[in-house]
């Protein structure tokens, strides 16, 4: 499994390369949506992690920016919202422009990744 | 004789000097030091807890002697790092902090700290019990809700909501009349949290002396019902045995309540009571929701009461919502319209009807059109994706 993760927050992104690492998912991870969008033009990862809250942008442009790429290996990515603004209108915003997903902090790691599973169509290790 | 105060002078301003160069030099370098230091362990603490929680299984010993602090400083440092986690998880990747937290000794030390004569020591061991702790400082926890310090009893609420304590629900009810309003908030959201077993004590809170009381008792039964999903969830929440008493005081008890409180004289009180009859879909009370939407003196309780009957879908008092768009209340006409939007098209023809095209105010009833449409589309695709 193939995942770029983006948020402002460093808790989150250190607790999700600990996870991850341990169950051997490559993953990349930035703060920002510029970093995130080069890192998925590069490695067309399965699935995209994103925050709501980004360094010096916020993750709506991104989902925007990513699902009108001209590639449609980066355009048609899996893109999960993991953030705290889980208000209704936060979470439509984010499912309208394009998001498959919507993970409200505080998260649990299992649901976490059965979602991503599903995203990805890989089936459960377990 | 000129010249020696001349020396003094000068050895005083030297040894100033030399005073202010130390005075930098320490803060540049222990100061500087200790911060470098606290933001290293900080690092290397994170990255542990990181890596058990990656993990899912008990800290082995080696983690936990790595994690064992010193003194105050390197405790609070653990506890800030330890609990920045537990803020973020939830679920099975919860369960090494907690664990972390127990074998370290920091909840015993919060226990104590529980009952320190310091209040800020309390408020803290309050909050970090309830963040971090297990089920088994509910007790501890529900004697704070009794402390001097009005602080230290609104975050123990809080706690005991967080860990889900639900036999502390009767002693947070009785909290309510003694806390300032902001803190009545967070226990009504922790008596939320709790879930509808807390009904029973918080049917109890509608028929209280206190004015705060009935208002967070309607507010906190208003949000546990809301969708009526209340009548099916208190009933699978509460075990079979007390499953006949609740059917006893739920709905009858609480509704009767209800509609006796929408009589009450602090306008709050009506209005959060007025929505809690719209969360728990009590149907039998549209009459008296019609009579407060024409006679309420508060134009927020008749809003509300416009507002109850559109949630509820009472078709039966579309008259009374016609008649409410020309309340001198903005605020109740527009709920009038939703209400009415809400009911659908039928409802909305009768505005064209000649008799009364005169005589409602015609700045509303575009807006119902608008919204009527919206509420017929989303109908449409709920249908739609029904089928």
């Amino acid at each position: 499994m193939r995942l770029v993760c983006v948020d402002k927050d460093e808790l989150t992104l250190g607790i999700l390369e600990a996870r991850f690492s341990h169950i051997s998912w490559r993953a990349r991870f930035c703060r920002s949506a510029e970093d995130a969008l080069v890192m998925v033009r590069q490695s067309s990862p399965d699935v995209l992690i994103t925050g709501i809250q980004l360094e010096a942008s916020n993750g709506y442009n991104l989902i925007s920016a990513i699902r009108a790429d001209s590639n449609p290996r980066v355009a048609f990515i899996p893109i999960v919202i993991l953030s705290y603004m889980s208000r209704n209108d936060y979470i439509m915003r984010g499912l309208r422009l394009g998001a498959d997903d919507f993970i409200a902090k505080p998260f649990d790691l299992i649901n976490l990744e059965n979602d991503i599973r599903q995203l990805a169509e890989v089936p459960d290790a377990t | 004789m000129l010249r020696e105060p001349m020396v003094v002078a000068a050895l005083g301003f030297l040894i100033l000097v030399v005073l202010l160069v130390g005075l930098l030099l320490f803060r540049r370098i222990i100061v500087g030091r200790f911060y470098l230091w606290r933001f290293q362990k900080g690092k290397l603490w994170g990255r542990l807890l990181n890596r058990m929680v990656a993990r899912m299984d008990d800290p082995r010993p080696a983690e936990l002697e790595e994690l064992t602090f010193a003194g105050r400083i390197t405790r609070e440092l653990l506890q800030e790092v330890l609990l920045a986690r537990m803020d973020l998880l939830v679920g099975r990747s919860r369960l090494p902090l907690i664990k972390v937290f127990r074998e370290t000794g920091l909840q015993n030390l919060s226990l104590i700290e529980l009952k320190s004569r310091d209040v800020w020591a309390r408020r803290r061991a309050a909050d970090s019990l309830g963040r971090a702790g297990g089920r088994e400082v509910a007790r501890q926890l529900i004697v704070s809700l009794t402390d001097p310090d009005e602080d230290v009893r609104g975050i123990a609420a809080r706690s005991l909501g967080r860990l889900g304590v639900q036999v502390a629900a009767p002693h947070m009810v009785t909290l309510f009349q003694s806390l300032e309003e902001d803190f009545c908030l967070v226990i009504a959201n922790a008596l939320v949290d709790l879930g509808p077993s807390t009904l029973l004590p918080l049917t109890r809170g509608l028929v209280n002396d206190s004015e705060k009381t009935r208002y967070f008792s309607a507010l906190a039964i208003s949000r546990i019902c809301e969708e009526g999903r209340c009548r099916h969830e208190v009933m699978k929440a509460l075990p079979m045995r007390r499953a006949t008493d609740v059917k006893a005081v739920y709905p009858t008890r609480l509704n009767d309540r209800l509609r006796r409180l929408t009589r009450d004289e602090s306008p709050r009180v009506r209005r959060a009571a007025v929505e809690a009859q719209a969360s728990t879909m009590d149907v039998g009370a549209t009459e008296r929701l019609e009579q407060i939407l024409a006679d309420d003196p508060v134009p927020e309780v008749r809003a509300a009461a416009a507002k109850a009957l559109g949630d509820m879908e009472a078709v039966e008092s579309a008259e009374r919502l016609l008649m409410a768009l020309n309340d001198h209340s903005w605020q109740v006409a527009y709920e009038a319209s939703r209400a009415l939007a809400a009911m659908g098209a039928p409802e909305l023809e009768r505005l064209e009807q000649p008799g009364l095209r005169e005589t409602r105010a015609p700045e509303w009833r575009d807006e119902i059109r608008e919204l009527a449409q919206e509420a017929s589309l989303q109908q449409g695709s709920l249908m739609g994706s029904e089928a």
